[in-house]
């Protein structure tokens, strides 16, 4: 039965009912792919979803054999990096279109936002950013094609390659485009890799491996990876896997459980290169209330950093501290409240509506007008809480809290090490606060509105990628 | 069992002139659950008794009346009616916890009057010195207050009035035990398998049970050192200050000694209270107690060579409360079971918000007493579930609970349950609940559904544990 028909007529039936049958999904080995119901993976918002059965030994490859694409120049695998860009952008295979069509009925995303992600997939592979990105992070191809000689202080010859590493990689689901960056990171380390999928998101890597597999057949770097799902912390596959026999890294992003799973297997040749789990803020300071003009800038630009995939990533901002008094404050709020519920390249109209628990701390607070006060609705379209000090919740679902501060280098003691970005307007005073907040522990500070705008090439999360990926190996005379 | 007469169903709605009072009533009836029991008399009633709660309760609780107002929801007519006022577990810990931590205790009464009536502002607490001290203050003003954290270090504070903790103690001595029958005039020693002082609805129970049940000078509890609330949030507090980086290394390494001191205490009361147990094994005694404390006793008695199934037939050993992450062998319940042998195990399906518990059924179900308004809602706690067709409904539990008077008696649990319209083997009438409850917490852990946000409460449990 085609896919679409399954689901469809799970959704007749109530996926509930375990007599349905499952939703079969992609598997890729070694860079062949392949498709299957014949276990059940889980369901997933309501749907059953199969998968194909793959063999431990199938997805290791042993220390004593090189990977495929360890001696294939970078310039090659940069063009055909930009050869997948080309065929992803016009989706030649139908790949992307049959994975988005099977992420929207599995994703908590809007249906637009994952349109508008996946519309921009092809970027990533872009050659010109590729070639950048080999520069930036490990000082050029000439250091992962062959062996670089420098002469030390002391005159002495040491030669240093960026050796291509054996990586698994934990994928995270909530935003299409980590799966096309990842890879393409992975494919400039020439290395060999494995990638768990994450239950929110089976499809997108497999789509683009796939897409990649039929612009390349049987190429090096193809055949480098390999993508299926596992259920996270799942035993009998990762006490097996995760050895220094096989990896060399595990490259996980967020997702606390596995990260804590995953340090059991840590030690002496097996390391964990951790994209950990974050969250970001906004500074505002008082040149918003310059002119109407202003705020309405500001607000706008706000309200973008808050709502990036409707504020279920790293990068959306959930605490915005405003350089004013209590009234600025609240000013702020009314200029912020429309534009979250507008409708942006990564935000819908409308979130899901907020949760029950959400709803009820939330209620109590608009109960001490004296001390809070709250304007929006519970339905999704977004909500502003204005509070002298941050509410203990973690806004999330279009809730941006309001605080605030004497000066912008006051909020800065609300900055803390699991905060990723700092969104600062006007951007002219990020220079203010970027020594401060960096001692604090963030990683980003960024002209507000620009908290999505990540530059490939440079430092992700505190290191440079490319550089974690590789190992990095002497030869010295 | 025995099946009394159907106390009069058809006349419920005639007597007295309050709902609530005539639907209270029941807890004094002969049988609590009467065969042939009229479902749907009964169901009017309830839906009348929570009307006349509501209206009452509204204009005295902003949060309800609020939520009230937003739904546009003027009088409880049906279930329906009911369902968008139901409030979450949140709606008990929605301070900000800075008021606690800055000793604002003007703004935590503040904040308990708009989640709940109980003129908490009325009460002077300018001279409270800590947070035991404010909820000591509270409670010799008649507001009795239940507090509870749950993995996020955040207590909850669930207020009950002096009238709200003597009907829910009546319904603790009502179904004590239940379906078994204690005999009251036989005096036995009481045992509570945790500490007797703490802000929790079992220390009102375990003191009803005393009352009712216990012989003078034999009833005890693991401590009769308070549990203080402030412990649990001078833990909340060390977060905080490490949150902030402003916690020194001396002050872990201190909190680590106190931590270790605490075990060792613990250790000396649960010696001391297996000894106790043990040497009451002749007799019918009662022992009440989560899983860790019994399963605890279990080794201690061991060691000491205690074999299986020592106890008297008639002892009544109610154990209680889930796992709480306790590493125990996956047949635990039968190695328990094996080491107190035949003796009385009734069980419960109960929660600190509730003022009844769900006794459990020779059949193996929990039934809801018939003044408790039992509801299954979607996943998200927002609308009806859907029934499965086979006459059992799966969802989030909720309930409509008539006890209270200081606070709203509508609830949303955090709990997956299945409830079965069809009646139980038991032959008690009314919905019943399989024995399948769990945390919606507990299930499928969202490992897999990874995204990059993240909290700093991640960063700092890596730090303590």
């Amino acid at each position: 039965m085609p896919v679409e028909n399954v689901i469809a007529e799970q959704e007749r039936t109530g996926a509930a009912f375990p007599n349905t049958p499952l939703v079969p999904t992609w598997a890729v080995v070694k860079g062949r792919a392949r498709c299957g119901a014949d276990e059940e993976l889980g369901t997933v918002e309501g749907v059953r979803l199969g998968r194909p059965v793959v063999t431990l030994d199938e997805i290791v490859t042993p220390r004593t054999d090189p990977g495929p694409a360890f001696d294939t120049p970078v310039a090659e695998i940069v063009e055909v990096l930009a050869a997948t860009g080309e065929a992803l952008r016009r989706d030649e295979g139908g790949f992307l279109a049959e994975s988005l069509e099977q992420l929207r009925r599995t994703s908590t995303l809007d249906g637009r936002i994952l349109e508008q992600a996946y519309a921009d997939l092809w970027r990533t592979f872009d050659p010109g950013r590729s070639a950048f990105q080999v520069r930036n992070e490990l000082g050029g191809p000439e250091f992962l094609d062959r062996w670089h000689p420098r002469a030390g202080h002391d005159g002495r010859v040491t030669s240093v390659r960026a050796f291509p590493p054996r990586l698994v990689h934990v994928m995270a689901g909530n935003a299409p485009g980590l799966s096309a960056s990842s890879l393409v990171r992975s494919a400039l380390t020439k290395g060999v890799h494995v990638i768990k999928l994450p239950s929110n998101d089976l499809f997108t890597t497999p789509a683009l491996l796939r897409t990649m597999a039929a612009v390349a057949p049987g190429h090096p770097v193809v055949e480098s990876f390999t993508a299926l799902y596992w259920r996270g912390g799942d035993e009998t596959v990762e006490s097996a896997v995760f050895r220094p026999q096989f990896f060399d890294k595990l490259v996980a992003w967020g997702g606390e459980g596995t990260i804590r799973n995953a340090l059991r297997y840590v030690g002496p040749g097996f390391e964990l290169v951790s994209f950990d789990p974050k969250n970001s803020i906004s500074f505002v300071g008082r040149e918003a209330f310059d002119s109407d003009e202003s705020l309405r800038a500001a607000a706008e630009a706000a309200a973008t950093d808050a709502t990036m995939f409707n504020q279920d990533a790293c990068v959306s901002a959930r605490f915005q501290f405003v350089e004013g008094t209590v009234e600025d404050a609240d000013r702020f709020a009314d200029a912020l409240l429309p534009e979250l519920g507008k409708p942006r390249r990564t935000a819908s109209e409308r979130a899901t509506p907020v949760p029950a628990e959400l709803r009820d701390e939330i209620d109590a607070l608009r109960a001490m007008s004296s001390l809070y006060r709250v304007v929006g609705g519970f339905e999704g379209t977004g909500m502003v809480v204005r509070s002298d000090e941050p509410v203990d919740f973690h806004p999330a679902g279009k809730i941006v809290n309001v605080v605030p501060v004497a000066s912008l280098a006051d909020a800065v003691r609300f900055a803390d090490v699991s905060t990723q970005t700092v969104g600062v307007y006007p951007a002219e005073r990020k220079s203010e606060v970027r020594n401060a907040l960096a001692a604090a522990g963030v990683q980003r500070v960024v002209p507000l509105g620009a908290a999505g705008q990540m530059p490939p090439g440079f430092p992700h999360d505190g290191f440079l990628p490319l550089h974690r990926f590789v190992r990095w190996v002497n030869d010295e005379d | 069992m025995s099946t009394a007469p159907p106390s009069e169903p058809a006349a419920l709605s005639e007597r007295g002139s309050s709902a609530v009072d005539r639907l209270l009533d029941l807890i004094d009836a002969e049988d609590l659950l009467p065969a042939g029991q009229d479902t749907v008399e009964l169901n009017r009633l309830q839906l009348a008794a929570a009307d006349e709660r509501f209206q009452a309760q509204r204009r005295r609780i902003a949060v309800l009346d609020h939520r009230a107002r937003e739904f546009g929801i003027e009088r409880i007519m049906s279930i329906d009616d009911l369902v968008p006022l139901l409030f979450t577990h949140s709606v008990y810990k929605s301070y900000p916890e800075s008021f606690v931590l800055k000793g604002r205790w003007d703004r935590l009464s503040a904040w308990l009057d708009t989640v709940a009536d109980c003129s908490a502002t009325g009460v002077d607490v300018s001279d409270v010195s800590d947070i035991d001290d404010w909820i000591a203050r509270l409670e010799s003003a008649g507001v009795h207050l239940v507090a509870s954290s749950g993995t996020s270090g955040k207590q909850s504070f669930l207020p009950m009035s002096d009238d709200d903790v003597a009907r829910a103690n009546q319904t603790s001595a009502r179904l004590f035990a239940y379906p078994y029958r204690v005999n009251p005039a036989v005096r036995r020693p009481v045992t509570l398998l945790a500490p007797g002082r703490a802000r929790m609805r079992y220390s009102y129970s375990f003191r009803t049970y005393c009352a009712i049940f216990g012989r003078e000078g034999a009833t005890a509890s693991l401590t009769d050192e308070p549990m203080l609330v402030a412990d649990a949030i001078e833990t909340a507090r060390l977060r905080r200050a490490m949150l902030g980086g402003s916690i020194s290394p001396s002050e872990l390494t201190a909190l680590e000694e106190r931590d270790r001191e605490r075990a060792e205490r613990v250790e000396g009361w649960l010696q001391a209270l297996t000894e106790r147990i043990l040497a009451q094994r002749d007799e019918p005694q009662i022992l009440v107690g989560p899983w860790a404390t019994f399963w605890r006793v279990k080794e201690i008695a061991e060691a000491a060579g205690v074999g299986p199934g020592t106890f008297h037939p008639e002892t009544v050993a109610s154990v209680s409360g889930g796992l709480k992450g306790l590493q125990l062998p996956d047949d635990y319940e039968e190695q328990l079971a094996a080491f107190l042998g035949p003796v009385l195990r009734p069980r419960h399906y109960a929660m600190s918000e509730l003022s009844t518990a769900l006794p459990f059924c020779e059949r193996g179900r929990y039934h809801p007493m018939p003044w408790v308004v039992l509801i299954v809602l979607d996943e998200s706690g927002e609308k009806l579930a859907t029934p499965a067709g086979d006459g059992s409904t799966t969802g989030r539990a909720a309930f409509y609970d008539p006890v209270w008077t200081q606070r709203w008696g509508g609830l949303v649990s955090g709990d997956r349950i299945t409830v079965w319209s069809t009646p139980c083997g038991c032959g008690r009438p009314g919905p019943s609940v399989e024995d399948s409850v769990r945390r919606f917490s507990d299930i499928a852990g969202d490992d897999d559904k990874l995204t990059c946000g993240g909290t700093i409460e991640q960063y700092i449990r890596g730090v303590t544990r």
